[in-house]
């Protein structure tokens, strides 16, 4: 099987996993170690129910619950795709480093984002 | 299924897979009589007689470039482990303590630079960061799958019971 196939089954069974467990995930307690431990939410927080929204075709719900789970997505979709489904070779390297700092951009922001929260 | 490829100065290099040493052929860096050697039976043969590569080559063979002499890339040693690795590693532990979606990331990054690190086309001091960050990934993932599972399992049933104790429309 192509790792193209495998990549989009992969996420069609997040968001059908995410689809499904949205009334277990909105009323239920947290699961996140960092907010359970700190009492402080981590920089990706919200991202769980931002995912069902999403699923559920929710997206003000959504960017209410994490205001980055779009690019987040985008970017481990990206992340994924070239680090998983492009052939390993020199010409390939930009594009895995590009999509590993692009990754890295939506965390950092989410981390920021979440500093901004904990300073209040 | 790779191949070692034996070097003129009798260092092998490898294992590589059919489409690197078909890459290496068009740079030049595997000759038509450079020794492959099977990375599982140890069967030895030449670049030329394999069938995935012989078609690469010209039917008289061309006169030694600096490419040509050039060895296949030996593994990289830049004294620091790459950012892919370290990312590994990072994701795996935040796979552990903050969300799943890291979890497959590490696993995913850890794999590849892994890869990387046998083509030597990353640094192979990343190696212990990348293992490290691609165990994580599944160890996490595997927590991950059982703590959700549990938690639905509890929690759906005692909402269930929440549900069917209450009646549909509370009076005002």
């Amino acid at each position: 099987m192509g790792r193209v196939v495998l990549l989009l089954l992969a996420m069609a069974g997040i968001a059908s996993i995410a689809y499904w467990i949205q009334p277990y995930v909105e009323r239920g307690p947290t699961l996140c170690l960092f907010h359970v431990l700190t009492g402080k939410p981590c920089p990706t927080c919200g991202m769980t129910r931002a995912t069902c929204a999403l699923a559920h075709g929710e997206w003000a719900k959504a960017i209410r619950y994490h205001p980055l789970v779009v690019p987040f997505w985008m970017a481990l979709v990206a992340m994924l795709w070239t680090h998983f489904v492009l052939p390993l070779s020199e010409k390939t390297e930009r594009w895995r480093g590009l999509s590993l700092w692009a990754f890295l951009a939506v965390v950092g922001a989410g981390l920021l984002m979440r500093m901004v929260e904990w300073l209040r | 299924m790779g191949y070692y490829v034996i070097a003129h100065d009798g260092n092998r290099y490898g294992p590589a897979d059919i489409e690197t040493l078909q890459q290496w052929v068009r740079e030049g860096r595997v000759a038509p009589n450079t020794t492959l050697e099977d990375e599982f039976t140890g069967t030895q043969v030449r670049a030329s007689l394999l069938p995935e590569l012989s078609h690469l080559f010209p039917a008289t063979p061309p006169p030694p470039t600096d490419a040509a002499r050039q060895p296949p890339p030996m593994p990289r040693s830049a004294g620091t482990p790459s950012g892919e690795a370290t990312a590994a590693l990072v994701f795996g532990i935040l796979g552990l303590i903050c969300c799943p979606v890291f979890s497959i990331a590490s696993l995913i990054l850890g794999k590849q630079e892994m890869n990387r690190i046998d083509q030597g086309m990353s640094a192979v001091e990343g190696r212990g960061l990348a293992q490290a960050g691609y165990i994580l990934g599944i160890v996490s993932l595997v927590i991950w799958v059982l703590v959700i599972t549990v938690w639905m399992l509890a929690f759906g049933t005692m909402w269930h019971e929440a549900s069917r104790s209450q009646p549909p429309f509370s009076p005002r």
